[in-house]
């Protein structure tokens, strides 16, 4: 395999043509009009629902309004990221633990950023994040700090120190169009997305 | 618009194998419309093909000396005019491609290609105008694909016809191949004919009496399909609708159309 | 890698009379050319951001030791493992060790091209290990042991209904007994049945859209998030992906991810754009304890330097199938590779040898739409003219097709006889037409007069009339 190695890159050297000059990258195209606006306009052609709350204090109401709504069971999995720092004393919904691995637990979680460009939230795994809570989440409740929503996908980047191991653009729920090219919700993860804007930052 | 033969110059008409042997009135209808633009026509003797079939096919060495051949032939013209998209894109998008810089032709490969030009695109360039007709039946278009994507040719036709008070109603899908594709459609006559019944079925539904295209491949190609299918719609080349070289059967059912 | 491109003249044939499939392949035209040119149209200086990803793309290749080498130093310093594969029975042999390694007896899987490429599933199946394709068209296709049929659709050639037929035979075994016959019906009992596999699987194996080599990150793309379940539920992620799948930096990564979906899809963006980065960290809470990421060259540094090095441009988006008029009447298994339609008909020959892969470069109408469409401008019709070549210069071209080119070579080159000739055959066409239509032709002609009528000549040759009115 070593062998494989030195092969491949010594072919490849064979072929490097050093004089080959790459131009800086222009900048991320630039966004039109207000970035939550575009946001709020983004998310809601994913298809994603949108409430706002002044501060986390509200975010326990919000997520049970929207549950009740859907008509959707009052379970929720909270993400690490929010645990112990929300009360639901005065909501109706019962808090899980453990992977939801059955459908009908929302889960209800932080994230990194939100990208205007597209609609999109970033999640990043870390000592407040679990990653498959996001996935196998039917629905998947995610509050999105106002003060946390960059323009563009580069700008995300410059939020974080160094890589995580995962950091994923989320838009909209899970789908799938394999057959005949119509689109399915909820293929494997979320079928349903609502973001709750959110302007303190958790 | 009645400039005076002459009066630009002269431009050499090259009139591709197909017109050659299919459509010879082709041929005379883009001549007519170069003398109406106020050019000298030279047919120069000795044309056969640019070589395109052989380049198609793979056959490089003598797509390169049948090109070897047309740039001496062709040398002498400072404006070289070819009624067809795909071979217009011979010699001015691949002739360049076939000759190493160090080759003596590289030079004039690149010469002749800047100075070579497709009928409508050469009409539209040299500001001509055609006359209108009054009453003249609309018109739908069909995209030959060479012309279309290898030199642009896509509004150039459009006003042209428009000038000569010929509404042109677009297809469905413009930019959808008919399945002409020179040798394709021998190496692969079912998909070619294939491709050839979705286009007649777009032009049928576009419910114009005629349709016009700029490339002899493709107007035998449809025609042939059309026919085959019973449908009643004439395939024209833009050519002679521009020139009015048309047959009284244009004329005949023009309130079939729409 | 499997070619059987030999029958394609007949697989052609019959697919053009598939009623299903035709009906089927309809489905492309509102599904992904109407999409993609919203989304190109949506997006302001989308024409700019193509030259800019070619750029990205060509100057990667021009530099590829070298990036490739900071992404596996990256990769390592991460606690990840980088494996290079010269073959795909190398690329096989690592994924099975690793697999063994981990005493793995089911491992989930997201598409992946590289792995139909490589045909990784019968490999793991023979060494005991059962591999789950999550992606839901890559279920189905494994389901019925067929091969993908799109690059990014790998069921566009079935209707609902096979799909149908294929989970009721398939599903009872999972207590799913009912044959359900509405889309979401059959999306929710596959979800139920995967989700299942994904909990237990020991390994996750992923492809990648692209390599980032300044933070030595996979990135995956999805729209159903099974990447990131493949990725994030089992103890050992492995990556198999291509040597040519590297990018410099994330800013260029994302210039490709603009492009993407948007050209192959229509999307601006998939639902999950993942970007995994090394093994599980001290801190993290959950995510594989092991990182592995297998480059695969099998056959693709040897398209370097050569005529076919643009084709290594390529970002799997499938716009060049989507926009082929060849493509869309018979469909993916016609051309017997995992690589169908014009990016198919450059890639095959060159992983495969031209020898084995004959029809696919010749199967088009040089109609050109294809590089019209290409998010990283590859001259499609120029390479695959570049195979015709090739197989000219080694007389792999049918004969009769040699003949042909070579008697109107001479021709061409002598005016005198060509006048002769060309005077000659307009007379028999005029001859054999009636009320000038010919109806039937013998020889190469007879391929024409199957689908289509031809218009005889209405008078001698151009040059003849030309010469008796104008006198030359």
């Amino acid at each position: 395999m070593a062998d494989s190695r030195e092969q491949i890159l010594g072919r490849l050297r064979r072929f490097a043509r050093p004089e080959v000059d790459l131009a800086p990258a222009p900048p991320p195209p630039a966004q039109a009009g207000a970035i939550l606006d575009l946001f709020v306009e983004r998310l809601g052609a994913a298809r994603a629902t949108v409430d706002r709350a002044a501060g986390l204090a509200e975010v326990p109401a919000a997520a049970a309004r929207y549950l009740a709504g859907q008509n959707l069971p009052a379970r929720l999995r909270l993400a690490p990221g929010l645990a112990g720092r929300l009360d639901f004393a005065a909501t109706p919904l019962t808090l899980e633990d453990g992977l939801p691995e059955a459908d009908g637990i929302a889960v209800l979680t932080d994230c990194l950023a939100g990208v205007a460009e597209t609609g999109t939230f970033v999640a990043a795994s870390g000592p407040g994040s679990d990653p498959r809570l996001n996935l196998l989440a039917e629905t998947l409740i995610v509050v999105v700090a106002t003060g946390r929503v960059a323009a563009s996908y580069e700008d995300v980047w410059r939020m974080l120190d160094g890589t995580p191991r995962l950091v994923g653009f989320v838009t909209g729920a899970s789908r799938t169009a394999d057959i005949e090219q119509t689109i399915e919700w909820g293929a494997h993860g979320p079928r349903r997305l609502h973001v709750i804007l959110c302007d303190e930052t958790p | 618009m009645s400039a005076s033969p002459e009066s630009h110059g002269t431009i050499a008409l090259f009139v591709t194998c197909l017109v050659d042997l299919m459509r010879p009135e082709v041929g005379f209808a883009a001549a007519a419309l170069a003398e109406r633009a106020g050019f000298r026509v030279v047919v120069p003797e000795g044309q056969t093909c640019c070589g395109q079939p052989n380049f198609n096919g793979g056959d490089r060495a003598a797509a390169r000396r049948m090109a070897a051949r047309v740039i001496r032939l062709l040398e002498p013209f400072e404006r070289v005019v070819v009624p067809s998209g795909s071979c217009a894109a011979m010699i001015a998008v691949h002739y360049p491609s076939l000759f190493d810089d160090a080759d003596a032709l590289a030079g004039k490969a690149r010469a002749l290609a800047v100075r070579t030009r497709e009928l409508t695109a050469f009409l539209a360039e040299a500001g001509f105008a055609p006359e209108a007709r009054a009453g003249a039946a609309p018109v739908a278009y069909h995209d030959a694909c060479s012309g279309l994507r290898e030199l642009g040719v896509r509004a150039q036709p459009r006003a042209l016809l428009r000038q000569a008070g010929v509404d042109v109603v677009e297809l469905a899908e413009p930019e959808v191949c008919c399945g002409f594709g020179g040798t394709f459609c021998v190496k692969y006559p079912d998909i070619s004919a294939r491709m050839a019944a979705n286009k007649a079925a777009d032009i049928e539904a576009a419910g114009a009496a005629t349709v016009a295209m700029g490339d002899v491949g493709c107007m035998l190609n449809i025609e042939g399909r059309l026919h085959r299918q019973g449908s009643a719609v004439r395939v024209r080349h833009v050519a002679e609708i521009l020139a009015g070289h048309l047959s009284d059967e244009d004329f005949a059912e023009d309130d079939s159309a729409g | 890698m499997q070619v059987e491109s030999g029958a394609f003249v007949e697989k052609a044939r019959a697919a053009l009379t598939d009623a299903t499939l035709q009906h089927a392949l309809k489905h492309i035209k509102h599904g992904f050319v109407e999409a993609r040119a919203g989304a190109a149209a949506r997006l302001p200086g989308f024409e700019a951001m193509r030259d800019r990803a070619r750029d990205i793309r060509a100057h990667t290749l021009a530099h590829l030791a070298e990036h490739l080498e900071r992404f596996e130093a990256n990769v390592t310093a991460l606690g990840g493992h980088v494996h290079w594969a010269a073959d795909a029975e190398e690329a096989r042999a690592i994924v099975v060790r690793l697999c063994r390694e981990k005493g793995a007896r089911t491992v989930t899987k997201s598409k992946s091209m590289v792995t139909e490429e490589i045909e990784l599933n019968p490999a793991l199946e023979a060494a005991g290990i059962a591999p789950v394709e999550t992606d839901l068209g890559e279920y189905i296709i494994q389901l019925r042991h067929e091969k993908p049929s799109h690059i990014i659709a790998p069921v566009i050639h079935l209707s609902k209904d096979q799909v149908a037929d294929t989970f009721h035979a398939e599903h009872p075994k999972y207590g799913f007994t009912e044959r359900l016959t509405e889309r979401p019906a059959l999306v929710r009992e596959a979800r139920a049945i995967l989700r299942e596999r994904f909990l237990k699987a020991d390994v996750g194996i992923t492809g990648a859209n692209f390599l980032v080599a300044e933070t030595g990150s996979a990135v995956v793309v999805t729209n159903e998030g099974n990447a990131d379940l493949t990725a994030s539920l089992p103890d050992t992620h492995i990556v198999v992906t291509g040597i040519e799948k590297v990018v410099p930096t994330l800013a260029d990564c994302h210039t490709l991810l603009r492009l993407l979906p948007r050209s192959a899809t229509g999307q601006d963006i998939t639902a999950y754009v993942s970007f995994f980065t090394g093994p599980k960290r001290a801190a993290d809470l959950s995510g594989p304890s092991s990182f592995h990421v297998v480059l695969v060259d099998n056959g693709r540094s040897s398209m370097l330097g050569t005529e076919f090095e643009e084709m290594l441009r390529c970002i799997r988006c499938g716009a060049c199938l989507n926009h082929c008029p060849v493509y869309a009447n018979v469909g993916g298994h016609a051309y017997g590779s995992v690589y169908p339609g014009p990016m198919g008909a450059v890639l095959t020959p060159s992983l495969a040898g031209i020898d084995k892969a004959g029809h696919l470069p010749n199967a088009s109408s040089f109609c050109g739409r294809c590089e019209a469409v290409c998010p990283v401008r590859i001259p499609l019709p120029k390479m695959m003219r570049h195979w015709r070549e090739r197989e000219f210069e080694r007389h792999l071209s049918p004969a009769p097709m040699r003949w042909g080119l070579g008697l109107w070579a001479a021709l061409a080159a002598r005016p005198a006889l060509y006048r002769l000739a060309l005077g000659l055959a307009s007379r028999l066409l005029r001859g054999r037409a009636t009320k000038g239509w010919i109806g039937r032709l013998p020889l190469a002609g007879a391929g024409w007069t199957g689908g289509r009528d031809l218009r005889a000549p209405s008078g001698g040759t151009f040059q003849q009339q030309w010469r008796r009115r104008r006198g030359g």
